[in-house]
């Protein structure tokens, strides 16, 4: 009985298995239909969080904790989005007195923005250009370089912060150390991300055939246009990709953030968001409007590049 | 092509020997300049921080360098260097049991078969027995306090990865089963499978705490309370330090005895451990489905066409088809999710925060967590670099590890 059970829900696990055996047609949309309830189940578990955060984000009451289990609250409106949005955030002022001092939500994205896009800049650049070389030269150290490259991706980051912490406010930037500035935290984020970028790219470079290239060597190219011009074009799925992942972690990192950053003026989003959590009371409604506004860049960004995750992913890079 | 015509052709390396090897110089060079920039931030902001860690570990060193000290913050972390001994013995003898009984099964000769796989039962006993002294002598290290929250981190690290990595494994695999065949709207789950990884950590791991795992009001409570499973006591969640174990026991009503209960291992995970462990799998299933959902596409077709021709059946073809050909999507994963769990600091950050980060009572405490507080709340600088260290080393030997257990078993194309 239960074989038969298992059968109905992940018989035709591949599509060819619909061939196996000619089903009859009722039982071919009753597993359709017991798959999508099975499926609609498992989103509910996945999104109930998420739902969760869009009620609380509507709810009127800015309430300290959530107090029933309701998720359409009483008398929502999206006052907590515009209050996001438009209030200055009085936690975070250079002169706590004085309100036009404070952080706003445009200007804390900004930041985030920056950190972000420096971070993945950084580790998409540098990263395909060395992961070139491991997939397509052979040059002595090519070896132990990858080896040393996976060590380095599961070296564990706080074992590097405060190390990295006195480094960076050893490099000065007119009078300042680099560690307070946005440039050195997408530095550190980069460098964290570099790893992951060279391996999941080398994989990437690995799948695709030399042919074109040397098609354009023999044409008079350099190995810089060959990378250029043939490499970079074929491998857009990865860069995205990798891209993403790397943009994501300057995203949502606040640990680092918060150790390396001192002016309010240079926060992030991830930031502001974790200041708002109070030991006994976190102010739940500008919270979740918070994460939802915030969330909203990553989404649209992944959403776009959703058909290039199964491909920019390369899982054939364990291979080595 | 027929062999003659093949023999006809000289074969292309052995032609010029000269011209290649400065071909070949030439290639390492314009290699070094496409590793240039990587090196270099690698150099400055990576293995330079490395280096410096590792000078620090060896100095009494609290904010402020103190005194060259050698390896005695690593010898505080181990307590007597007999513990690392007997646990890398213990390790030691497991591969080794691995190793034998590999080479037994490969024996023709039965009774040489039969006689390495005792040694080998023989060798896996006595490894575990001295993996399970260390968790007495992670009691017995009570005087030095250091000892035994390094150890106990180091334990509820693999309770971390024991609790997360197989269940994401498993449950990401079946949806992407599921996904792959053609059913209605298969972008649309694609992308909301996706949403826990992507939304920001802060605020997903807050909304657990708070939401779900919330002793009073909280779903789950409520969910088990109108099932019927606990009604006066309520399980505590994120706040809650007992072991599994003791909680099942207390719940059944079954009296375990002392060695059980004051054992962090026999204990199992604190319940705040697992309230943790389900937030992680529930984050990192919809991001595996869709790497699983990539291996299974890059499986080609004709596999299946030929194994329904010789007749096999849909279980046969999946264990003989999918599950070898998946497999280094399936490598890929654990390898990723168990590093995961070893750097894992951020969610466990947030949703331990109220009761005291790494807590309650240091039962969500994993390696990660111990590192930074020894950096941050205590400064002490030289013993967290150790820790890190050593727990460097415990990653890579876990890789190598996974790396020789996947050699014979992963299958490439």
């Amino acid at each position: 009985m239960w074989r038969k059970i298992l059968r109905l829900f992940f018989g035709p696990m591949v599509d060819e298995w619909e061939s196996w055996r000619p089903a009859k047609r009722w039982s071919v949309v009753l597993r359709q239909v017991l798959t999508q309830l099975f499926l609609l189940a498992v989103l509910l578990a996945v999104l109930f969080p998420v739902l969760w955060i869009l009620s609380m984000a509507l709810d009127p009451r800015d309430i300290s904790k959530p107090q029933d289990l309701r998720l359409i609250p009483p008398g929502a409106s999206l006052e907590s989005f515009r209050r996001v949005l438009f209030d200055p955030y009085r936690l975070l002022c250079t002169n706590p007195s004085d309100d036009s001092t404070c952080m706003t939500f445009i200007h804390l994205f900004w930041n985030s923005l920056q950190v972000s896009m420096g971070t993945a800049l950084f580790s998409v650049v540098t990263g395909a250009s060395a992961a070139y070389a491991f997939s397509r030269f052979r040059f002595i150290g090519r070896q132990a370089g990858m080896l040393g490259f996976i060590i380095l991706l599961m070296l564990p980051a706080v074992a590097t912060m405060v190390p990295l912490f006195t480094l960076l406010n050893a490099i000065k930037i007119g009078r300042e150390p680099l560690r307070t500035t946005l440039l050195g935290l997408a530095i550190a984020y980069a460098s964290g991300a570099l790893p992951f970028a060279i391996w999941n790219l080398k994989g990437y470079f690995d799948t695709i055939s030399k042919d074109l290239e040397e098609a354009a060597l023999i044409d008079g190219a350099g190995p810089l246009q060959a990378f250029v011009r043939v490499v970079i074009p074929l491998s857009a799925p990865a860069l995205a990709i990798t891209m993403l992942f790397s943009f994501m972690t300057g995203w949502s990192e606040f640990l680092m953030a918060w150790l390396f950053l001192e002016n309010p003026q240079r926060f992030t989003l991830a930031m502001a968001l974790q200041s708002m959590r109070g030991q006994f009371a976190t102010p739940w409604s500008t919270f979740s409007a918070f994460s939802i506004l915030m969330s909203i860049p990553i989404v649209v960004l992944f959403y776009i590049l959703q058909r290039y995750i199964v491909s920019g992913l390369a899982v054939g890079g364990v291979k080595g | 092509m027929s062999d003659a015509v093949l023999a006809e052709i000289p074969p292309p390396q052995a032609k010029k020997e000269k011209p290649l090897s400065k071909r070949r110089r030439r290639e390492a060079s314009q290699a070094y300049l496409f590793l240039a920039p990587a090196l270099v931030i690698l150099f400055t902001f990576n293995i330079l921080p490395i280096g410096y860690a590792f000078y620090i570990s060896l100095h009494r060193w609290r904010a402020v360098r103190g005194s060259f000290i050698g390896l005695e913050n690593y010898l505080q972390l181990l307590g007597s260097p007999l513990n690392a001994v007997f646990v890398v013995a213990g390790i030691g003898a497991l591969i080794a049991a691995y190793y034998l009984w590999r080479t037994a099964l490969e024996q023709l000769d039965r009774r040489r078969a039969a006689l390495r796989l005792a040694v080998a039962v023989l060798l896996i006993v006595g490894g575990l027995t001295l993996i399970l002294g260390v968790d007495s002598m992670i009691r017995a290290a009570a005087e030095e306090r250091r000892t035994q929250e390094y150890l106990l981190s180091i334990l509820l690290t693999v309770f971390y990865s024991a609790g997360t990595v197989p269940f994401q494994l498993i449950f990401s695999f079946l949806l992407a089963n599921m996904l792959f065949m053609n059913i209605r709207g298969k972008s649309f789950f694609r992308m909301i499978f996706f949403l826990p990884y992507i939304t920001p950590t802060v605020a997903t791991a807050a909304v657990w705490r708070a939401v779900a795992f919330e002793p009073r009001r909280g779903l789950i409570n409520n969910l088990l309370m109108s099932l019927g499973v606990a009604q006066g006591n309520l399980p505590q969640w994120t706040f809650e330090a007992k072991g599994i174990v003791v909680l099942l026991g207390q719940w059944l009503g079954v009296d375990l005895p002392s060695w059980v209960l004051n054992s962090p291992l026999l204990s199992g995970p604190s319940l705040a451990m697992i309230a943790v462990c389900i937030y992680n799998i529930w984050v990192f299933t919809g991001y595996n489905t869709v790497i699983f959902l990539a291996g299974l596409g890059s499986i080609s077709r004709e596999y299946y066409d030929a194994a329904k021709i010789d007749g096999a059946g849909r279980w046969q073809a999946m264990r003989h088809i999918t599950l070898p050909l998946v497999s280094p999507t399936t490598y890929f994963i654990t390898l990723m999710g168990i590093i995961g769990t070893f750097k894992a600091i951020n969610h466990i950050y947030i949703m331990t925060q109220t009761v005291g980060l790494g807590g309650p009572q240091d039962t969500t405490t994993t390696a990660a967590i111990f590192i930074f507080k020894q950096f941050r709340e205590g400064n002490r600088w030289g013993v967290a670099s150790a820790a890190s260290f050593l727990l460097l080393g415990i990653i890579l030997l876990l890789t190598w590890v996974q790396n020789r257990v996947a050699e014979g078993r992963v299958h490439y194309g």
